[in-house]
């Protein structure tokens, strides 16, 4: 073997440890930040859903960045008193986070129900429960129902990108055995959500 | 020693007969270790009398009573079933209604269970505490299902008698799985050198040691003692120095009182007037139903209760384990053949006070808090309730508080407290307060609906639609404080 052979050789065998070690650390999130990391979630809409379904819509001012807000919408026209939801999110690449202007530590309240009713306006039938991925949120009104639009969201709830994630799909799904309601004047019903996709850019 | 007046010839309908025996010999085996055998005075079909000298040096015929499961033949006139008469002291006569049972394991424990059947429904409650009829001995034995030996003979069950497994639900093995072979039999019971006999407790046959090889009683024998000659009662005192308490089902009656949480203040064998004067009388009998105390009465091969009297004719109303009628005999005569020997007494001291339940607190409570009882006549409590779910933690503070855990499993309902004296149920409802308020397996925020479905509701104000289940802190009203509370418990 000749010198030069005996370069080449060694060339070959460190690109190729290189690629090795590549290949073992790729499709997870957490690890160190590299060049090809992920820098933004991009959301898009259910293609199938429409304003008569329970959705999941991205705030478009937060869409396509680290931190992805989401409205939550009931049906168009519906009279709910409120709703709990059950999220998952995919950890580690993904994780909830407060949205802005939030006091709840993971949900805002939107604008299609009047919570802020009852004896005790201080203490409102909002709140988010979250242990690790799953996220719950039970939104309602102390009394009466509100008629859903399209244009008031129930409640809003926000996931952050990790960093080192690669690109990928890293959807959220509904929770593993729970299962979402709405209340309204006759009583409690489930509810499904179109989620939508959600891919780590 | 007691006095020794004149002893009555014992008009035994297949002879008497008297052979001297060496030591250890009886029908059920060996004799009593502290007692030495010192002749045979008399044996028929269902009754064997040994002479025998206590430890203490006393005399005693030691009486194994082996009554059959049915009634010999030839006497159904006698045995014709009659009213029991209304209590009528003024007229002379009074009964007292107490339970009649049919022939199972030994027809003296058959007649004990009788008693103590009246008597768990007479202020001791807790002589039954199974499940049947709500705890309350009913007055027959048609409630249990029948079962049949090896031979096969059927018999029908009754717990206060003799335990058996797959009764009143009852999983292990009980009196007629360890010790019960066939009538008569004399071989081993069947648990000996097999496994361990079960826990005594609920059947008052074992107690009496009916048809138990080891205190040589064959199957459905019991063995009683008296004076050869003497009137005077065989005490419990008088059988424990003598070294016969262990084997006397008199004496067993005892025990099982006791073991039931009641005192025993008298308890004694006796033999009756007609075999040796001086003897219980038809008047101590008369007096013993006038006390409201069922008599059990020893026969020449049989074992009944006295259950009432009329004057005339002397007459004695009798349970006589062979059906669930009422029969009579005349004081002093022979029943179905067989002469009355003695009798067996063991009274009781005054029933507990009943206990009341007046208040708890709080109203409503989770699973695995402690509430509060108020009352009177706790001391000795057996046991609380929640639903009819049992509490396993409770403490008697005093007469009148206890302190109990809300038991797992337990649900919104009455509660219950059992002492000896019997059991007192709450007047209103104990809350279960469960944070899953829809019952899905989850303290969570679905939870949240039930409370804005029926926020605001009161209970003052909307009685039929305000729902007690979802107002966690039981202040009356559906209201934010309640979401709160749920809101810190989920899961």
């Amino acid at each position: 073997m000749s010198t030069s052979g005996f370069a080449t050789f060694r060339l070959f065998t460190a690109a190729s440890i290189l690629t090795l070690l590549a290949a073992c650390g790729g499709g997870g999130g957490g690890g160190g930040t590299s060049s090809n990391s992920a820098t933004k979630l991009v959301h898009t809409t259910d293609p199938s859903a429409t304003t008569a379904d329970w959705r999941v819509e991205a705030d478009p001012a937060t869409n396509g960045t680290r931190t992805v807000v989401f409205h939550v919408y009931g049906p168009t026209g519906a009279s709910v008193q409120g709703t709990t939801v059950f999220l998952s999110c995919l950890a580690p690449q993904i994780s909830w986070v407060q949205p802005t202007g939030a006091t709840d530590p993971y949900a805002l309240p939107g604008t299609a129900l009047d919570l802020a009713q009852g004896p005790n306006v201080g203490v409102q039938l909002f709140k988010s429960h979250r242990i690790n991925a799953d996220l719950q949120v039970a939104a309602y009104q102390k009394s009466g129902t509100a008629v859903l639009t399209s244009d008031h969201p129930l409640f809003s709830v926000a996931v952050d990108l990790a960093d080192g994630v690669d690109p990928g799909p890293v959807s959220p799904f509904e929770t593993t055995g729970r299962t979402s309601i709405y209340l309204d004047g006759t009583g409690e019903h489930p509810l499904t959500l179109k989620l939508g996709t959600l891919t780590a850019e | 020693m007691p006095d020794q007046p004149g002893v009555k010839g014992q008009n035994l309908s297949a002879g008497f007969w008297r052979i001297l025996l060496a030591a250890g010999v009886g029908l059920g085996g060996t004799l009593s270790i502290h007692a030495q055998a010192l002749e045979a005075t008399g044996s028929i079909a269902h009754v064997r009398i040994l002479k025998i000298q206590a430890a203490n040096g006393d005399l005693l015929d030691e009486t194994l009573i082996n009554g059959p499961s049915t009634p010999p033949p030839g006497f159904d006139l006698q045995r014709q079933a009659v009213f029991l008469p209304k209590p009528a002291r003024s007229a002379s006569s009074n009964s007292l209604t107490t339970p009649a049972f049919t022939w199972v394991f030994g027809c003296s424990a058959v007649s004990g269970a009788m008693i103590a059947g009246y008597y768990d429904r007479t202020g001791y409650p807790n002589m039954y505490a199974g499940p049947t009829n709500g705890g309350v001995m009913p007055l027959d034995n048609s409630s249990w299902p029948t079962w049949a030996d090896s031979v096969p003979t059927t018999y029908p069950n009754c717990p206060l008698i003799a335990s058996k497994a797959g009764v009143d639900g009852r999983v292990a093995k009980g009196s007629i799985d360890d010790y019960w072979v066939s009538y008569n039999s004399t071989a081993n019971d069947p648990y000996t050198g097999h496994w361990a006999q079960h826990t005594w407790g609920t059947a008052i046959g074992d107690y009496m040691k009916t048809s138990q090889k080891a205190y040589a009683n064959v199957d459905g024998s019991t063995t009683f003692h008296t004076y050869v000659s003497s009137a005077s009662p065989l005490t419990a005192a008088a059988m424990v120095s003598g070294g016969v308490a262990s084997k006397d089902g008199t004496y067993g009656r005892k025990l099982f009182y006791e073991a039931r949480g009641y005192t025993v203040t008298e308890c004694y064998n006796q033999k009756t007037d007609n075999t040796i004067d001086g003897g219980f009388s038809f008047l101590q009998f008369k007096a013993e139903i006038d006390a409201g105390r069922p008599v059990m009465l020893n026969l020449a091969g049989h074992t009944v209760v006295g259950v009432g009297y009329n004057d005339t004719g002397s007459t004695v109303y009798l349970h006589d384990t062979w059906d669930t009628s009422t029969h009579t005999m005349t004081w002093g005569d022979s029943y179905s053949g067989m002469e009355l020997l003695s009798v067996s007494i063991v009274n009781l001291g005054p029933p507990p006070a009943s206990p009341t339940l007046t208040s708890f607190n709080p109203a409503l409570a989770p699973i695995g808090d402690v509430v509060t009882l108020s009352g009177t006549g706790f001391t000795g409590t057996l046991s609380v309730s929640f639903n009819g779910t049992f509490a396993s933690a409770f403490t008697v503070d005093g007469p009148t508080q206890i302190s109990v855990t809300v038991p797992a499993g337990a649900t919104t309902g009455k509660v219950a407290v059992t002492t000896l004296g019997g059991t007192a149920q709450s007047i209103s409802d104990f809350t279960i307060i469960t944070y899953d308020l829809n019952g899905d397996g989850h303290i969570d925020l679905k939870d949240v609906a039930r409370i804005a479905r029926y926020f605001g509701t009161t209970k003052a104000g909307d009685p039929t639609g305000f729902q007690t289940q979802y107002d966690l802190n039981g202040d009356g009203s559906i209201s934010e404080q309640d979401a709160t509370i749920l809101f810190s418990e989920l899961d």
